[in-house]
């Protein structure tokens, strides 16, 4: 443990660092170009105003020290005062373009970020690792800015080495100006080696606290990465009591207590002692001395500046530049090492983003079109497939065998977890099956391209998603679409009563996270919404994924109703937890287990014992005719339920 | 036009509940009564920061004087050795007690949040339907969230106030004893410049509406590109051009507003520009000609030069300190008020409940108009829940069902009417302990990122085990808990600890039903607790309700009419009165709402029913 500390290990070598933060800065340019060298021109440009200010300063005192010409003093003055006017211009020129040109710099660079999820396989995209592996990088970027933000800090390496070589052009006249041989100690304090030595003594100090910085550094950090634990407790107890959401449930179970309680034991006593122990002890100790070692090195300028100028080498004018110069020059190059440490610890981070941006996508995407065919026949045939979930060692679909063709009503059905799901995501193809094969008309669904086969499903998915934007858009998934197409859908759907009620038609935002104004709708306004985005795509395989959940009994029938004629010469698959959609359709599949164990017509499995039967009157036996009723409830009674 | 006009001037009238003085004597008692180092640190910080700027303040001229007068060398070194010394270690103990004040800081605002989450927690349940009441609870946790809060800057505020009035003084005593024209011009300008300044940041506070739309639209998309369900959407409906657009939209809202801010701070940086030439273009003429014609030496030149910049500065600090505490207080003030809300629920001063065996609710005349809205949500309904009855409360959405709820359990209170227990109003009672009298599943819940058995037991210590197995067996959880990685000890949730498991909807409803039956309250409330269940798992959550509801008062709401068969009694809400009661056959021969509700959904399960 303490032979680690003893030695700063970087977990990614210094070639390989700098390439990340080439490639990072290649990012920000292809972000916003010429903002990055409009950047540096600007700090270079403001380090050159800084050192003439340094030089001239000193002239005027000289000239105050010495002869007091009031003609030069003048020059000078008007000089220093002009060269304020140019630099300040020029700065403020640049700066309001940077902010201009800057502004969304960052919100793109998330952009880039957030759009990966959806680009890279949706098998990924769901997987926790992949979740976690974003959510890590939003958590460091948003705490502690390591990651691209400290990667473009990076670029201000070039002030510090502007600064770097401002300073030695100042300070070049304290090394060659000599001390008069008649002074006292003028042998050493000419000599070449004093020289030396002073640089040996400040740069011995600049790297101490270099280091001793790092090392303070490194065990802030592993305090820290503990303390993220104690950080997701206090945001997890500070956002629950403002859900409202949750409020009822907080009041009835006295929720209160608990949250206080667990937020006092994580934080308190888990982030909060090794923050104060941190600070008390090593950290903080080695903070102050790393702190001190600056105002050392400062004060040995002084010395050395002040032996030189008391043994009458040079005057007190450049007393005060060779100091500003000298401590300038110091202070930069301790930056300097600094910023190459940083960057070298944030290359981690860097490479944690880059590794996230560079996931690849597994999944063949083939090239064939579906071609629109007008008679619209097509048929699908699932062959032996078998799909389990990255990670898991359950099989989740096995030996799957079915195959359908346009125009059938098909339901799907089981309990939860048995698949039913699953095996809409693979139709779809938001997963490739691992064994076996889809087929549509014949032809593995890998060999078309993705978006023309996807192109060939209407589906509304139990989690559909509407954005908080105009529900025309919603429906059309486009800005610029068929406004008479998308009222027809809303109408079909159901929606066409409130439709008509709404401020601005279908340019009414929905919901008021977006835009204020937006309106809110409940969740079977919701659903209704979702489908007629189906309807719209007007695709030959319409899917509906519990379409009736969020409806009650008379919307659902309503629904149902219609459905036969919204759907008209479609495929229909439906999944659904209310068997009583299941008499619509021609046939029926039984999932169980991943796998089917029942399919056929309503009317040949209701005669058959088997699941489908069980499903059917455990629902059913509610609604059934009295006798039949009364009959069921006996039985109960005599099981002694 | 006229509307807006007066809510301008609403807005401008709008001034904080609580003053200046009163928000820092909030703070300092508060911080007296929880950390009182704090008041240490304040005090070691005021003089380190003295020390530290007046050190730096004398060092180089009283150096380059030495030098001047041709000092002899050890009294040049031990000037030398004295100033360095000095700043080296007084900066090294201020950088010690900076970073060793980190933690009782936050652990002030611990407390404040704590005082925060308690308020938010046990408001009474109309505050969160108060918008008012919700703005303030943001503004609250702001003043305390974070280094940089409200609560902890402002008393910071009062400490530079005061060294910065220290240092106003001592470079006053210099530039005033060359020349008082001096100090009126930097005096004048320094203030100009000041309320320039404050007037031109006032820009982002005048846009806030348009800066705050461009930053909740980024927000929007950048919280929702992600979310799963529209990604999956995304791919099958093709929508990244979509919404490709929209984020290019919103950047365009946001680069033209940037413009506009941009063209305005043009001209701030002129006039700064200006004025900083003006004095010092003034106080190089003052200072030169006053050493040439006094024969001031350089070193006191030095001196006083940097004793004008630092003297401008300084009056600007202490505008701006001044400035910064009344700023923070706008921010305490809102603590303040949101700490000391009203609550309309009696809690601590309410009578205590009285124990019963079984408890009747009677809800007489009762009327309910949600806050904002004009049509009464509950129109004089009349209801009562006998003692150990169980009772199904079914309807359409939207027909009062959950406000009912709300009412009975105590979260509203009637506009009109009472709800009654044992024959006694609820508005009597401590609300919390009200509340102990029910064990209920609601539709939405607050799960905390617990284990399955603290979840259970909604406790983290003294858990009965036996009986939170019993309540999971009981909501048919026993076989999904044990395929749990660490079983009962398995963390619900993602949220804190990464080893949690994301139950199902399905799995989420019967965990809530066992914690429900682990409370074992004496009033038993399910609001549709098996929506997300599937056919099989809702039978026999139905099979099992007699036992769970023993003899208690229950209710169970339902739009599934399979819920009514094992209740006793059956209540048809319809228009926010109850429309129909009784048992499903008397309910049937009425032929009203509930028959046709019923009918419609038999149809289908009816043998050789048409559709």
């Amino acid at each position: 443990m303490s032979k680690e500390n003893k030695k700063i290990k970087y977990e990614i070598r210094a070639k390989d660092a700098l390439m990340l933060n080439l490639r990072a800065l290649k990012l920000f340019r292809k972000l916003s170009p010429w903002h990055i060298e409009l950047e540096v021109l600007d700090k270079i440009h403001q380090t050159l105003g800084y050192y003439i200010g340094i030089y001239v300063t000193a002239r005027i005192v000289t000239e105050l020290a010495t002869l007091r010409r009031p003609k030069t003093l003048l020059f000078w003055v008007i000089i220093m005062l002009s060269q304020e006017l140019f630099v300040r211009m020029i700065h403020y020129t640049i700066f309001h373009i940077q902010q201009v040109k800057g502004n969304f710099m960052n919100e793109r660079r998330w952009n880039l970020i957030d759009k990966k999820l959806s680009q890279m396989d949706y098998v990924d995209a769901e997987r926790q690792g992949v979740r976690d592996h974003y959510f890590k990088i939003r958590q460091d970027e948003e705490w502690t800015g390591l990651g691209f933000s400290a990667g473009y800090s990076f670029i201000y390496i070039f002030s510090d080495i502007a600064n770097i070589l401002g300073a030695i052009a100042l300070s070049a006249g304290f090394v060659f100006l000599k001390v008069p041989e008649t002074a006292p100690g003028a042998g050493i304090l000419n000599s070449p080696l004093t020289i030396l030595a002073i640089i040996a003594v400040i740069a011995l100090i600049s790297r101490g606290a270099v280091i001793l910085g790092s090392k303070a550094w490194k065990l802030y950090k592993e305090m820290n990465d503990s303390a993220t634990l104690s950080n997701r407790v206090f945001w997890h107890t500070v956002n629950i009591p403002k859900d409202e959401s949750r409020a009822l449930d907080m009041r009835i179970y006295d929720q209160r207590s608990l949250l206080i309680h667990m937020r006092r034991q994580s934080v308190d006593q888990g982030f909060g002692k090794k923050a104060a122990e941190y600070w008390a002890g090593k950290g903080g100790i080695m903070r102050a001395i790393q702190n001190m070692s600056t105002h050392i090195t400062l004060g040995a300028i002084y010395f050395i500046v002040g032996l030189k100028a008391w043994a009458g080498a040079f005057g007190v004018g450049q007393v005060t530049q060779y100091i500003a110069a000298i401590t300038a020059l110091t202070s930069h190059i301790t930056n300097l090492a600094y910023r190459w440490q940083d960057m070298r610890l944030n290359a981690v981070n860097l490479k944690y983003a880059f590794d996230f941006l560079d996931i690849k996508n597994n999944m063949y995407q083939g090239s064939l079109s579906t071609e629109k065919r007008s008679d619209r026949q097509y048929d699908i045939e699932f062959k032996d497939v078998s799909f389990k979930y990255p990670g898991t060692e359950k099989w989740a679909l096995r030996h799957l065998n079915v195959k359908f063709k346009v125009g059938s009503r098909l339901a799907v059905v089981g309990e939860n977890g048995s698949g039913k799901t699953t095996f809409i995501k693979l139709l779809c193809r938001l997963y490739d099956p691992q064994e076996g094969q889809i087929f549509l008309n014949g032809i593995d669904i890998k060999k078309y391209d993705y978006q023309d086969y996807v192109g060939v499903f209407s589906v509304v998915l139990q989690d559909y998603f509407l954005p908080a934007q105009p529900i025309g858009e919603n429906v059309a998934g486009s800005k610029n679409y068929d406004r008479k197409k998308a009222e027809k859908c809303l109408i079909d759907a159901g929606f066409g009563e409130r439709l008509k009620e709404l401020p601005q038609g279908l340019d009414t935002y929905l919901y008021k996270e977006f835009e204020t104004d937006g309106v809110q709708v409940s969740g079977g306004e919701a659903q209704k919404i979702a489908i007629a985005r189906a309807l719209y795509k007007n695709a030959p395989f319409i899917i509906l994924d519990e379409p009736t959940a969020a409806l009650d009994p008379i919307a659902e029938a309503e629904i149902y109703s219609q459905f036969d004629g919204i759907v008209g010469n479609k495929t229909a698959i439906y999944i659904s937890h209310r068997l009583s959609s299941c008499r619509f359709c021609d046939e029926i599949l039984v999932f169980e287990d991943g796998s089917i164990i029942q399919r056929g017509s309503h009317d040949s499995l209701v005669e058959t014992d088997g699941r489908y039967k069980e499903l059917w009157y455990a629902q059913a036996q509610y609604y059934k005719d009295e006798e039949k009723r009364r009959q069921m409830d006996k039985e109960r009674a005599a099981a002694g339920i | 036009m006229n509307n807006k006009k007066e809510q301008k001037e609403k807005k401008k009238k709008e001034k904080p509940k609580y003053s200046v003085p009163q928000c820092v004597y909030f703070i300092f008692t508060r911080a007296w009564r929880y950390k009182k180092v704090l008041f240490a640190i304040l005090a070691a910080n005021i003089f380190f920061e003295l020390v530290i700027t007046l050190v730096r303040f004398y060092m180089s001229p009283t150096i380059l004087s030495k030098l001047e007068q041709n000092a002899g060398l050890s009294e040049f070194l031990l000037t030398v050795g004295f100033f360095v010394g000095i700043t080296a270690l007084i900066n090294m103990f201020h950088n010690y007690l900076i970073n060793n004040s980190n933690w009782p800081i936050m652990n002030f605002r611990m407390r404040l949040l704590d005082e925060i989450t308690e308020k938010t927690s046990a408001t009474s349940y109309p505050n969160f339907l108060n918008e008012k009441f919700k703005n303030l609870m943001t503004l609250a946790a702001e003043a305390c969230q974070g280094d940089y809060s409200a609560s902890v800057q402002m008393p910071y505020c009062v400490g530079n106030m005061i060294i910065r009035l220290i240092l106003f003084g001592v470079y006053l005593y210099y530039l005033n004893g060359l020349n008082p024209i001096l100090v009126i011009v930097v005096i004048v300008l320094s203030t100009t410049m000041f309320y320039y300044n404050r007037w031109a940041y006032g820009w982002g506070y005048r846009h806030r509406d348009e800066e705050g739309e461009v930053g909740r639209k980024y927000n929007y998309l950048h919280n929702n590109l992600i979310n799963l369900p529209l990604i999956k959407e995304t791919k099958l409906f093709g929508l990244e051009g979509w919404l490709n657009d929209i984020f290019r939209d919103v950047n365009e809202l946001s680069h033209a507003l940037s413009i506009k801010r941009e063209k305005f701070f043009i001209w701030r940086g002129v006039l700064n520009l200006t004025l900083d030439l003006l004095r010092n273009g003034i106080a190089y003429y003052i200072l030169i000609t006053a050493a040439l014609r006094d024969g001031l030496p350089a070193s006191t030149f030095v001196l006083l030069f940097s004793a004008i910049g630092y003297f401008s500065e300084s009056v600007a600090a202490v505008l701006d300190s001044y400035n910064e505490i009344r700023n923070n207080c706008i921010k305490i003030s809102s603590l303040i008020e949101f700490l000391k809300f009203e609550e309309p629920f009696k809690f601590d001063d309410g009578e205590a409940v009285p124990a019963d065996n079984s408890y009747e609710i009677r809800l007489v005349n009762v009327s309910y108009t949600y806050p904002g809205a004009d049509k009464k949500t509950l129109d004089n309904l009349n209801l009562t829940i006998h003692r150990g009855e169980k009772l199904a409360m079914v309807g359409l959405n939207g027909a009062g069902k959950t406000t009912i709820v709300k009412l009975i359990c105590g979260f509203l209170d009637p506009d009109e009417g009472q709800v009654l227990l044992n024959g006694r109003d609820i508005r009597d009672f401590d609300r919390r302990e009200y509340y102990k009298l029910f064990s209920a599943v609601f539709q939405q819940f607050s799960l905390i990122n617990m284990t399955v058995a603290e979840t259970v037991a909604q406790s983290v210590e003294n858990i009965n085990l036996e009986r939170v197995r019993a309540c999971l067996e009981m909501a048919g959880l026993t076989k999904a808990v044990s395929e749990l990685p660490n079983g009962l000890d398995t963390h619900i949730g993602r949220d804190v600890h990464l080893d949690g498991v994301q139950l199902s909807g399905g799995q989420t409803q019967r965990l809530m039903l066992a914690r429900a039956l682990y409370k074992d309250g004496p009033i038993l409330m399910l609001d549709e607790p098996t929506a997300a269940l599937d056919p099989l798992a809702e039978n026999d959550i139905y099979m099992k309700y007699n036992s769970m509801s023993g003899g208690k008062t229950s209710v169970f709401i339902s739009h599934r009419l399979a819920s009514t068969r094992f209740c006793d009694r059956i209540v048809y809400i319809a228009d926010g009165r109850a429309a129909e009661t009784g048992t499903h056959e008397e309910l049937m021969a009425l032929d009203g709402g509930y028959a046709k509700l019923f009918e419609v959904q038999s149809r289908y399960y009816r043998e050789g029913g048409d559709f």
